[in-house]
């Protein structure tokens, strides 16, 4: 059961590299790691301090922040980014404009510390949840210098969203495809923000776009192929005969290549899928999920049938 | 002007529901309550089961139609109908006053299942059955319905905290999940046997 320090090591190697927020995992990993084996770390052991402090203030384990916090401050008194850390913990301890005092004065020192400068738009996320525009305002003055920070301009993007601002929000989307134009997960996310604004000629772009992020995904974007399914459908009966037609093709094409999908996850594999590990679903529930599979596609097409 | 039923939520649903704010705490989520299609003349609403849809941007449409269908063929399947719609908001002291969306969204389940309800997610009271706050549509408004009149199937709270302690909401499995890997299903077999144990 007990994970030796090297596979610790590793598995938190890769919780940072795929920037999953996961604060029981690495603090159950990294606790032991930090408090016993940091001579064995080397300077990987910096990394490892900033990543299992963050995650211990997720999860409330202020005993194992403080320890962290205190190796990384002893060793770089005057570090900005473990001055970051001390605001953080600030926050954490419900401290905001103490917080916030602290980020200042970085970026006083440091006016091109982004990092910092998002620590701020975050607390103005938590302070002014009520009134998201002033935390909109501070992001787009970031975005104007920072411009090619993608996470960023998603998290404008999710900002104007959830106002239900879908035209802001695919300006966002367009800014990110036209600095990364062969990545399938925006093309798919603007696609969805133009089918949630509705009518007509946002529903058309929406499929081209749909279309575009399955290509681009060599077919495996699930959510992209529903929704070229769900966009074909839809428009069906709302254009001219011969674009009707067409539709009605891609509609099919996509209904077959998700059953076709569902077909070799849940049919062919049994208990064990292709990279070994074992399936979540039982086998003797496969029938029944996919009878409602079949349902749900037909579902969809219905709708095709009624327009 | 009919009078509202009172509600009785099973653990499986209460437990699943929780299991969903327990494994995105960071994020809005929102899902669907179902009950069962014979029982819709009863006297009572009995809530038997939860699906957890998304953790992502709730307020994007597509996938959303797309759980729907999916869901409505599990019921049109399994005798049972869609009687709910649950929203908890991203910030911890966000107020329990119905949002926009969430009106919208059970605005447009009601239309096909009348007596659907709307739950809103008290942030600050989770994990405690208190944290529910369900509406009803009465006279066309979504009103607060009193905490007295809904009831929770006895031991759902101890299931929850034993299920808790084991991490159990690192393996529950919303929409947005099975989007991302179809091997997972929002269904949650695996879930639904740890709570029957």
């Amino acid at each position: 059961m007990a994970v030796s320090w090297e596979e610790a090591r590793d598995k938190l190697r890769e919780l940072r590299d795929s920037n999953v927020r996961d604060g029981e995992s690495v603090v159950d990993l990294g606790e032991r790691l930090v408090r016993k084996y940091s001579s064995k770390l080397g300077d990987e052991l910096w990394l490892v301090c900033e990543q299992v402090f963050i995650a211990a203030l997720d999860v409330d384990r202020d005993d194992v922040a403080d320890m962290c916090l205190e190796k990384l401050s002893s060793n770089f008194p005057k570090s900005s980014r473990v001055m970051k850390l001390q605001g953080m913990m600030l926050e954490s301890q419900g401290c905001a404009d103490e917080a916030e005092e602290l980020y200042k004065t970085i970026l006083a020192q440091d006016p091109t510390n982004a990092a910092v400068r998002k620590r701020l738009i975050a607390l103005s996320k938590w302070r002014n949840w009520k009134n998201p525009g002033a935390t909109i305002k501070m992001l787009t003055e970031y975005l104007e210098v920072f411009m090619a920070d993608n996470d960023a301009w998603l998290e404008l993007a999710d900002l104007y969203i959830a106002q239900m601002d879908y035209d802001r929000a695919a300006y966002c989307m367009e800014e990110l495809i036209l600095s990364n134009s062969f990545n399938h997960l925006y093309h798919q996310r603007y696609a969805e923000i133009k089918y949630s604004k509705g009518g007509k000629e946002n529903k058309e772009l929406a499929r081209q776009y749909f279309a575009q992020a399955v290509k681009l995904s060599n077919n495996c974007n699930m959510r992209a192929l529903y929704g070229l399914l769900m966009t074909c459908t839809s428009l069906c009966g709302k254009v001219s005969q011969s674009e009707d037609s067409k539709n009605k093709q891609y509609a099919t094409w996509a209904a077959k290549m998700i059953a076709e999908k569902y077909n070799n996850t849940w049919v062919q594999d049994k208990d064990v899928s292709l990279d070994g590990k074992k399936n979540v679903t039982p086998s003797k529930d496969v029938p029944q999920l996919m009878a409602s599979v079949q349902q749900s596609l037909s579902l969809l097409n219905l709708q095709d049938g009624v327009a | 002007m009919s009078s509202t039923k009172d509600v009785e939520i099973s653990c499986r649903a209460f437990v699943k529901l929780q299991l969903h704010l327990a494994k995105y705490p960071h994020c809005a989520v929102n899902g669907l309550l179902l009950a069962r299609q014979f029982k819709k003349e009863n006297k009572v609403l009995e809530i038997v089961d939860v699906i957890p849809l998304f953790h992502q941007c709730l307020q994007l449409l597509p996938m959303l139609e797309i759980a729907l269908a999916h869901v409505d063929a599990h019921c049109h399947v399994n005798d049972l109908w869609i009687a709910g719609y649950y929203e908890a908001a991203e910030h911890l002291n966000a107020s329990t006053v119905t949002s926009l969306f969430a009106e919208k969204i059970a605005d447009k389940i009601l239309e096909n299942n009348t007596g659907c309800r709307l739950v809103m997610v008290d942030n600050k009271k989770v994990a405690t059955p208190e944290s529910l706050c369900f509406y009803d549509k009465i006279s066309g408004k979504w009103q607060k319905q009193a905490q007295d009149k809904i009831r929770f199937e006895a031991g759902c709270f101890e299931t929850l905290q034993d299920l808790l302690e084991h991490r159990v909401h690192k393996d529950l499995v919303d929409f947005d999940n099975h989007l991302c890997d179809i091997s997972l299903h929002w269904l949650n077999h695996p879930v639904n046997h740890l709570i029957v144990m």
